[in-house]
C-alpha cells in the first residue's frame, strides 16, 4: 500500500487552540510545483517533531493560506 | 498574511536574574521553525533599531517559575517547552524585547508576558522575504539556520507535561 505524501506548510501554531484549530500559512512556504488547492490535506510544522495534518479551507487573494488543524479543529 | 500585528511594550520588564522565559514545543524542526520568524520579520519593523528591514525573532513568554509555565502551557497545543533566563539569553548576545502580539484584532492569551529573542536583523539589502523567488528563500535560510538554531537550543533542555528532561 502506498502512502500518501502531504505537503508540509510552516505556520505559527502557538495558539492554533485558541483561534478554533484555525492557522495562517503563506504561498511563499508553498514548495511545491503545483499550486495549492482548497480542501487539500497538508501536513503544517512550526518547529515541532511531529507536524499535524490540516486542511486547507482557503486561499486569500493575498497568498494568505488558511488551514485549519484537524486535531485542533472541535 | 492575516491581521497580526507586532506592538513594542517598553515598560515590559525584564530582569537578568528573575524572570524565566518559555519557549514552547521542541524545535527540532528548525527549518520549519525558522520558516515562520522569517515570515513574521517584516511585522517586526515597529521594534526600535530595526525599522529598515524587521527581525528574525524567536517568540518566547515571560514567567516567575517552571509550574507557571506549565500552567500556561496547558492552554496550548503544545506538550513540550524550554526555560531559560534573560541573563543567560543576554550573556549570549541576544537583545530580549516585551512585545504584545494582536491576532485579527485581538491579543493572544498571555500576551502581556510575551517577548521575542532578536535572533538578527532580517537581511536589509534583500526584499521582504514573501516576496523573494523559492531559490532566495532557500539561500536566506541557509544562511540564517545555524544562528537560528543557536539561539533555540539555549532553551533546552526540552521538558514534557511530565517534568522530565527531554532530548530535543
Amino acid at each position: 500500500m502506498r502512502g500518501v505524501v502531504m505537503s508540509t506548510l510552516a505556520a505559527d501554531l502557538t495558539f492554533a487552540r485558541a483561534r478554533h484549530g484555525r492557522v495562517y500559512s503563506s504561498l511563499s512556504d508553498w514548495d511545491e510545483d503545483r499550486d495549492p488547492v482548497v480542501g487539500e490535506s497538508v501536513l503544517v510544522a512550526d518547529g515541532e517533531g511531529k507536524p499535524f495534518e490540516a486542511k486547507i479551507e482557503r486561499i486569500d487573494d493575498d497568498g494568505t493560506i488558511v488551514l485549519v488543524v484537524t486535531a485542533f479543529a472541535a | 498574511m492575516p491581521a497580526r500585528r507586532v506592538i513594542f511594550r517598553l515598560d515590559r520588564a525584564i530582569s537578568d536574574n528573575s524572570q524565566v522565559l518559555v519557549r514552547f514545543g521542541r524545535d527540532v524542526d528548525v527549518p520549519q521553525a525558522l520558516r515562520v520568524a522569517l515570515g513574521a520579520s517584516p511585522l517586526y519593523r515597529v521594534l526600535p533599531g530595526f525599522e529598515r528591514a524587521g527581525a528574525v525573532c524567536v517568540s518566547a513568554f515571560i514567567v516567575r517559575d517552571e509550574a507557571e509555565a506549565v500552567a500556561i502551557l496547558a492552554d496550548t497545543v503544545w506538550d513540550h517547552y524550554g526555560l531559560a533566563t534573560a541573563g543567560t539569553l543576554r550573556r549570549a548576545g541576544y537583545q530580549i524585547i516585551g512585545t504584545d502580539i494582536e491576532d485579527e484584532g485581538e491579543l493572544i492569551p498571555h500576551s502581556d508576558r510575551h517577548v521575542d529573542v532578536v535572533v538578527c536583523p532580517y537581511p536589509g539589502t534583500i526584499a521582504v522575504y514573501d516576496q523573494l523567488s523559492r531559490a532566495e528563500r532557500r539561500t536566506v535560510r541557509e544562511r540564517l539556520a545555524r544562528p537560528y538554531e543557536q539561539a533555540l537550543r539555549l532553551f533546552d533542555p526540552r521538558r514534557g507535561l511530565n517534568r522530565e528532561p527531554q532530548v530535543p
